[in-house]
């Protein structure tokens, strides 16, 4: 899976969870969403999870606050898969 | 001061920010004055986890007894913790790396609600338990403590025979109250209390609908119908 994909995947998954159309670049942040909230947050890690067949440790789930960060670290994740 | 008015009104609407103006006004006069509005939530304990097995291991949930206070974080004060205790009403709390960073509190039968003195108690008596002041500390609330706790209390009730939960949640409680939405729970109702010096007064849409009194310690109950129950039949 290329880096564009990994990021397309994550925008659609993301827009499910914020309820509004995110594209690929955009600059999305945790505390700029109000719809992002924990239990948001939680649910869309999970489904990411199962999305990208990888698992996000309990210290990484917190930290993946940004769709450059979850897409930075999925596209790790999926390296190490590799 | 009115531009933040217009923003609560926008934010709660009209009858919610009034009741907040309420309290807050009673706050500057010294406490003399409290107000609060609460839903009423209430869902079924699923037969199954949130989380697949072997996620967020790195926590782990307790039973904490009264003797295990000082671990409790200072969010929950000191004397209504233990009053809590003394009440039958348990603490779980989840811990990482020894430390504790939430917990919620069990009422199995019913609960005295320390500010509203409203006794909460679902029914048919056996079958529900109310959860309260579940709390997370802010930098583990994007994390997996919510599910976990959720999840250990959920199974705790579960090995209980309890089948269903009630909650009372601050309707100013944005996120707590998107957080139950978000879990489908379903909303009983909501309950309406102000105190002004001795006298309280209680409305609610659940009956019995009004009371007003002088009497500090008197609870009255309400009673919770497990949302599947058709009130007064008690069957599940």
């Amino acid at each position: 899976m290329t880096l564009p994909n990994i990021e397309e995947n994550v925008c659609r998954a993301l827009s499910l969870a914020l309820d509004r159309p995110i594209r690929a670049g955009e600059e999305v942040r945790r505390e700029q969403e109000p719809r992002w909230d924990s239990h948001n947050h939680v649910e869309l890690l999970l489904s990411l999870e199962d999305m990208f067949e990888v698992t996000f440790s309990d210290d990484e789930i917190p930290r993946l606050t940004s769709l450059a960060a979850i897409v930075g670290m999925v596209a790790e994740k999926r390296r190490g898969l590799g | 001061m009115l531009a933040k008015l217009r923003s609560l009104v926008g934010t709660f609407g009209y009858l919610n920010a009034a009741i907040y103006a309420f309290d807050r006004l009673g706050e500057h006069l010294g406490g003399n004055i409290e107000a609060c509005r609460m839903h009423i939530v209430a869902q079924r304990i699923p037969p199954g986890p949130w989380l697949r097995p072997g996620r967020g291991d790195s926590f782990h949930v307790e039973l904490l007894g009264p003797e295990r206070l000082a671990e409790l974080p200072d969010t929950v004060s000191r004397t209504r913790a233990l009053h809590r205790w003394s009440s039958g009403i348990e603490c779980l709390a989840i811990f990482k790396d020894r430390r504790c960073v939430g917990y919620i509190w069990v009422a199995h039968d019913h609960y005295d609600e320390e500010l509203t003195c409203v006794r909460f108690a679902p029914v048919p008596a056996g079958t529900g338990a109310f959860l309260l002041d579940l709390f997370i500390l802010p930098e583990y609330r994007a994390s997996l403590v919510l599910p976990r706790l959720w999840d250990e209390t959920f199974r705790f009730l579960r090995e209980r025979g309890r089948l269903w939960i009630a909650e009372a949640v601050s309707v100013l409680n944005v996120s707590s109250v998107n957080f139950h939405r978000s879990m489908k729970a379903t909303f009983l109702g909501h309950v309406i209390f102000l105190r002004v010096g001795p006298l309280q007064v209680m409305i609610s849409n659940l009956s019995p609908r009004c009371r007003i009194t002088l009497q500090k310690k008197e609870h009255i109950t309400l009673p919770l119908w497990c949302p599947a129950c058709p009130a007064g039949k008690g069957s599940l």
